[in-house]
């Protein structure tokens, strides 16, 4: 729905200031790149916010992944169980996502994520993402592709990763 | 089991039993709030559009809210007038039709008592057809001031069920975000998970109803209409509501209307008109109303959805036939979601990717 054509008086008395503001929180994220104002509000209404305190697990290494996870603020911490002991993967903060693989194959969870600084997560499901895709395939075409974009990149970086220590000497 | 786990766990039931025990004494008084939830779920699309698009939730609801009483009112100022008139007239009729439909089962009685008396004998007389219009009129009459408070009843609901919408659909998000904040974090995504999944099933299929009744009414009202049928803008109507419950609206409705068009006298072309619009109704249905509105929302059995229809109807009438489906629908997906076990596959394997 287009606000343009209202006058401003009225546009004052309609307009959502929180919305504004949360609108330019998903437009710094990859995977929401090139929505215009209206799809990206419309993703943001198929998420669901949660506040989270230190310490709680968000998903378990092995739990089916069906969710993918975006924070707000606060951060999280990633780590796998390995022969000997958990091993951190890295921390991740504000504005960065994980379990995106959720969206695409529900497999199983490949590590662990514990909250270690209160913040608030928005969490977008696997059958929301479809729906939405259903009604309003352009949008589901511009994310489909920023998470090919995204998995490529990843692939990239692997390749040169998995380059690099073929190259190490021994 | 230690002693504090053992008094949590004996209270936890108790608590338990008691709010079930409190539901069912009183469930008659949930149901307008329930209805009240299914209007601000039915409405939520229209909000989430002007919302997506960054305008304040509370006072688009108010904005759509007073659309919707316009759009009723003038809907009513339409269709009400016709209404009435068709309602007091065959309400006129009623006793005429109620005698019509007495003298057409003795008559049928007369006609089979004969060759009944010659395979049965003296027992002929126990299979005489025993139903009489006129006393199920005159049982109707003296129930009158009792029905007069179900309309009471009805209309306390007419103030209800808005009312609890409105607050619903202004506060809504707010009561799933608390709801959320409340649900131990592993549980999070399963919670989500199962409001996703019933969300997607539900919501077309309630929306899906609604405006496949309406297709199916609009159709019905042409048809009658079209036919000369006194009644066309009534039974129409209740066509389309009936279509609220699977298989009803062609074996009722259209039942209802053969039986009300031979009690006006109409000839017997315009009542094989009759038979033909409503088997052109169903199959309009089933061709294109069903595919094309409601889809494939609710997989489920046909058997199951018998099965679901009587349960429905044996637990809480017309309520029940109406919601039956759906809340079947809902209790099979909680159930594949929380007993059956999913197993996950990769999409690809990954020995046949070359890279």
């Amino acid at each position: 729905m287009q606000t343009s054509y209202m006058p401003r008086w009225l546009r004052r008395f309609f307009k959502n200031e929180q919305h504004s503001e949360t609108l330019t929180f998903f437009r710094n994220i990859s995977i929401f790149h090139g929505l215009s104002s209206r799809q990206l509000g419309r993703v943001m209404l198929a998420m669901q916010r949660r506040a989270y305190q230190t310490g709680e697990k968000l998903f378990e290494e092995g739990q089916a992944g069906k969710a993918v996870f975006i924070i707000k603020s606060g951060k999280v911490e990633l780590s796998r169980m390995t022969p000997d002991g958990p091993r951190k993967l890295g921390i991740l903060g504000p504005g960065q996502m994980f379990g995106e693989m959720a969206l695409l194959e529900q497999m199983n969870r490949t590590a662990t994520a514990t909250v270690v600084e209160d913040g608030e997560i928005y969490l977008l499901y696997t059958a929301s993402l479809e729906a939405l895709v259903r009604h309003h395939p352009r949008i589901g075409v511009r994310l489909l592709r920023n998470m090919a974009i995204m998995l490529s990149a990843l692939l990239r970086r692997t390749n040169k990763e998995l380059d690099r220590l073929t190259r190490t000497p021994v | 089991m230690n002693q504090g786990r053992f008094w949590k766990s004996v209270f936890s039931l108790l608590g338990l039993a008691v709010a079930v025990f409190f539901v069912t004494r009183v469930w008659a008084v949930f149901i307008p709030f329930f209805l009240g939830f299914i209007l601000a779920y039915l409405v939520q699309p229209i909000i989430g559009r002007f919302e997506a698009a960054g305008l304040r939730r509370d006072r688009v609801v108010i904005v759509v809210y007073l659309g919707m009483i316009a759009t009723l009112a003038t809907l009513v100022a339409l269709l009400l007038p016709g209404l009435l008139r068709e309602a007091r007239q065959i309400l006129e009729e009623l006793p005429r039709y109620a005698q019509s439909f007495d003298e057409m089962v003795g008559r049928l009685n007369a006609d089979l008592s004969g060759p009944f008396q010659k395979i049965l004998g003296h027992r002929a007389a126990a299979f005489q057809i025993p139903f009489r219009a006129e006393k199920m009129i005159d049982t109707f009459v003296e129930t009158v001031p009792s029905n007069i408070l179900n309309v009471a009843h009805f209309a306390l609901w007419i103030i209800i069920v808005p009312f609890v919408a409105f607050f619903a659909l202004t506060q809504g998000r707010r009561w799933i975000d608390a709801i959320f904040d409340l649900t131990p974090a592993t549980y999070v995504e399963s919670l989500l998970g199962m409001m996703a999944e019933i969300n997607a099933t539900l919501g077309a299929y309630i929306r899906g109803q609604m405006l496949e009744g309406g297709c199916v009414a609009l159709v019905t009202m042409a048809g009658l209409g079209l036919l000369g049928f006194d009644g066309a803008i009534l039974f129409g109507a209740l066509t389309g509501l009936m279509n609220l419950v699977p298989m009803m609206a062609p074996i009722v409705g259209g039942g209802l209307a053969l039986l009300v068009g031979y009690f006006q006298g109409m000839p017997a072309a315009s009542l094989f008109g009759i038979f033909m619009l409503f088997l052109l109704v169903r199959l309009l249905d089933d061709f294109i109303f069903i595919p094309f509105v409601l889809g494939q929302s609710v997989h489920m059995h046909p058997v199951l959805i018998v099965f679901a229809v009587l349960a429905g109807f044996e637990l809480g009438g017309f309520l029940g036939l109406v919601f039956a489906v759906p809340v079947a629908a809902v209790i099979k997906v909680v159930l594949s979601m929380t007993v059956g076990e999913r197993r996950f596959v990769p999409l690809v394997d990954e020995r046949h990717i070359v890279s």
